[in-house]
């Protein structure tokens, strides 16, 4: 019982610090756009109106207070889950970025796992036929593939699968299909980052000592490799992994622009050309716990697959 | 703190002083390591690059801004190389101009976010203190917000300009910077021959640049030139979806965009541009990671 609850903490210790992290980015972000909140009003009510409607707008819209008191009451509001009203579309901005919360989720994990499966697959059989022809195509392709940008990849997939041999919708998000053409152009740069971590990873793990003792001592090739080579070289992996969502989730945002994919991403641009700032602070604040939440989870499961981490003697990497 | 005989502390400074990267003795020992393919290949895309930028609108006309309805959507042929535009603009100038911006603000944003992300790594990894605590924490922060979030949220409070831009690239790498100068200062002043300089009684300074400095530069080096492809990566994508720079600048993401709609009519629109950003960010890349294995065994080659 002891043991259990002590894994338990293990696992929930790195939240807490995350949540600061997303309090002190959500805290930025209402700074920043809700400063001097002027032109705000001047695009809602236009060039022509007079002052009193103004001051009227002012008084609904509670922009007259000062930003202390704003702010308290925003985090008070926040707590309840009220996340303010959308000054042009006029409906509640949880509803409004709650419907498009999943897609994102639903695009990020698809991407994760499906780059992670073949960044692993490629990164061990690179490292395995090490300095082969197929360890330097592999090389080749992934560095090709990291500089190609999401967008650029996008376009050519849809005038491909789409438009060309019509098996796929183009644009849009209301079924799964729709998920394929987003994922893979988001995955494509982060399957080769993670095959060159793994492959790396692998390298240096297979000219250690002990690989050679196991060798030595009679364990067969699979039983080394899993016993030994995988799990010392993937647990970097899976920080690491976590750490690439992040760039996943500003990637996400210009790749459901492109598929006008309805997620927060897409959401948060529009809400930029609308200058509809409540679901811009709303959105970036979503993303960015998102993004602590899957590092923060990430953590937890390097701290059971590793135990010189679960026992304390973290090392910085 | 070691704890070495004084005999034994000058045999060791003095050991250590003869093998100092310092910067005369850079260029005297040894011949210089040979160049891996890697960066051979980054040099010379990154020089294409330079020389696409810099020379050749010395010999060609550049004039991305006449727009000539007569000659719309026209291929590429002698007169225009890369092709005309939706409005008739002579498509190569264009091109030129975006690769010129693309290098020129990923070169000066880079430059003046490493300077002070260098600058305040090095001084928060040798003198530590509380100073040290906060900026790692707040660093730490900055490294959660998504790069591209943030640079969302600045954009949609002050606009579409060139200055929000840079300030937004800057925002979001000196953290990198800082991070990385930090631990790599953190473990070279663990090393013998810092301990010997301080010996001889060398004043912080001199041992923060000529000993630090001078022995992490590889790595930040390598930092640099990465962060120099990813910035390429990104203002294009800003460009892309229209929170870039604004049009009548011509920007590689923001002519990839218009040049979608015509992926039929005219294929060079979308894939001239494609590639240059590509090549761009593979130069870099390349250069970069061609750069940190070369100064590793040049470095290699004067210790011993």
């Amino acid at each position: 019982m002891a043991e259990a609850l002590r894994k338990g903490f293990n696992i929930l210790k790195p939240f807490a610090g995350r949540l600061v992290t997303v309090w002190v980015a959500g805290l930025l972000a209402f700074m920043i756009l809700e400063m001097s909140p002027g032109d705000v009003i001047q695009t809602l009510v236009g060039d022509e109106a007079s002052l009193e409607q103004i001051s009227n707008l002012r008084q609904q819209l509670d922009l007259d207070r000062p930003l202390l008191i704003r702010y308290t009451d925003y985090i008070l509001n926040f707590l309840r889950g009220d996340f303010g009203t959308s000054l042009v579309r006029g409906r509640p901005v949880l509803q409004l970025v709650g419907e498009r919360f999943g897609n994102t989720l639903l695009l990020t994990f698809s991407s994760v796992l499906l780059a992670s499966m073949f960044g692993v697959v490629f990164g061990m059989a690179s490292a395995m036929r090490y300095r082969s022809l197929l360890d330097t195509s592999i090389l080749i392709a992934t560095t090709v593939f990291l500089a190609i940008p999401a967008f650029s990849s996008a376009i050519l997939f849809v005038q491909l699968f789409s438009v060309h041999l019509g098996w796929l919708p183009a644009v849009g998000g209301s079924s799964l299909r729709h998920l394929i053409l987003p994922t893979l152009s988001l995955s494509i740069p982060l399957a080769s980052v993670i095959t060159r971590l793994v492959r790396s990873r692998l390298i240096d793990e297979l000219g250690q000592f002990y690989v050679t003792t196991a060798f030595a001592k009679g364990m067969t090739a699979r039983q080394v490799w899993k016993n030994h080579i995988l799990r010392n070289a993937l647990t970097p992996a899976v920080t690491f992994i976590g750490l690439q969502i992040g760039h996943l989730l500003g990637g996400a945002v210009i790749v459901e622009t492109v598929f006008a994919y309805p997620g927060v991403g897409r959401l948060i641009v529009q809400a930029i050309f609308d200058q509809d700032y409540p679901v811009v602070l709303a959105g970036v604040i979503l993303l960015t716990l998102l993004f602590q939440m899957v590092n923060g989870l990430t953590d937890g499961i390097q701290r059971l697959i590793d135990p010189r981490i679960r026992e304390g003697n973290e090392t910085v990497c | 703190m070691l704890k070495l005989l004084p005999a034994q502390l000058l045999h060791v400074s003095r050991q250590f002083l003869m093998e100092l990267p310092g910067p005369l003795k850079l260029f005297r020992r040894r011949k210089l390591p040979s160049i891996s393919f890697p960066l051979l290949l980054g040099g010379a895309i990154v020089s294409f690059v330079l020389m696409f930028v810099l020379v050749l609108p010395s010999f060609v006309v550049i004039d991305s801004e006449t727009v000539r309805g007569g000659i719309r959507l026209a291929p590429p042929d002698a007169v225009n190389w890369f092709g005309t535009d939706a409005l008739g603009r002579d498509f190569f100038s264009r091109v030129v101009e975006g690769v010129r911006f693309s290098v020129w603000i990923s070169f000066v944003s880079t430059f003046f976010t490493a300077i002070p992300g260098i600058l305040l790594g090095l001084w928060s990894g040798y003198y530590e203190g509380w100073l040290d605590h906060l900026l790692s924490r707040l660093v730490e922060i900055f490294l959660g917000l998504p790069a591209l979030l943030l640079a969302i949220v600045l954009i949609a409070r002050f606009g579409t300009s060139l200055h929000v831009l840079i300030m937004t690239l800057m925002i979001s790498g000196i953290p990198t910077f800082y991070r990385i100068t930090r631990n790599e200062t953190l473990s070279m002043k663990k090393q013998l021959f810092v301990e010997a300089g301080r010996s001889i009684g060398l004043k912080n300074s001199a041992l923060i640049f000529r000993y630090i400095f001078l022995n992490i530069y590889p790595s930040l080096l390598t930092l640099f030139s990465i962060r120099m492809s990813n910035i390429v990566l990104m203002v294009s994508g800003l460009g892309f979806i229209g929170l870039g720079v604004q049009p009548p600048r011509a920007e590689l993401g923001a002519l990839l965009a218009s040049g979608r709609d015509y992926y039929h009519t005219a294929w060079w629109l979308y894939i001239i541009p494609s590639c240059f950003i590509l090549l761009i960010v593979l130069g870099f890349n390349l250069l970069g990671e061609g750069l940190r294995d070369w100064l590793d065994r040049f470095s290699h080659s004067i210790r011993r």
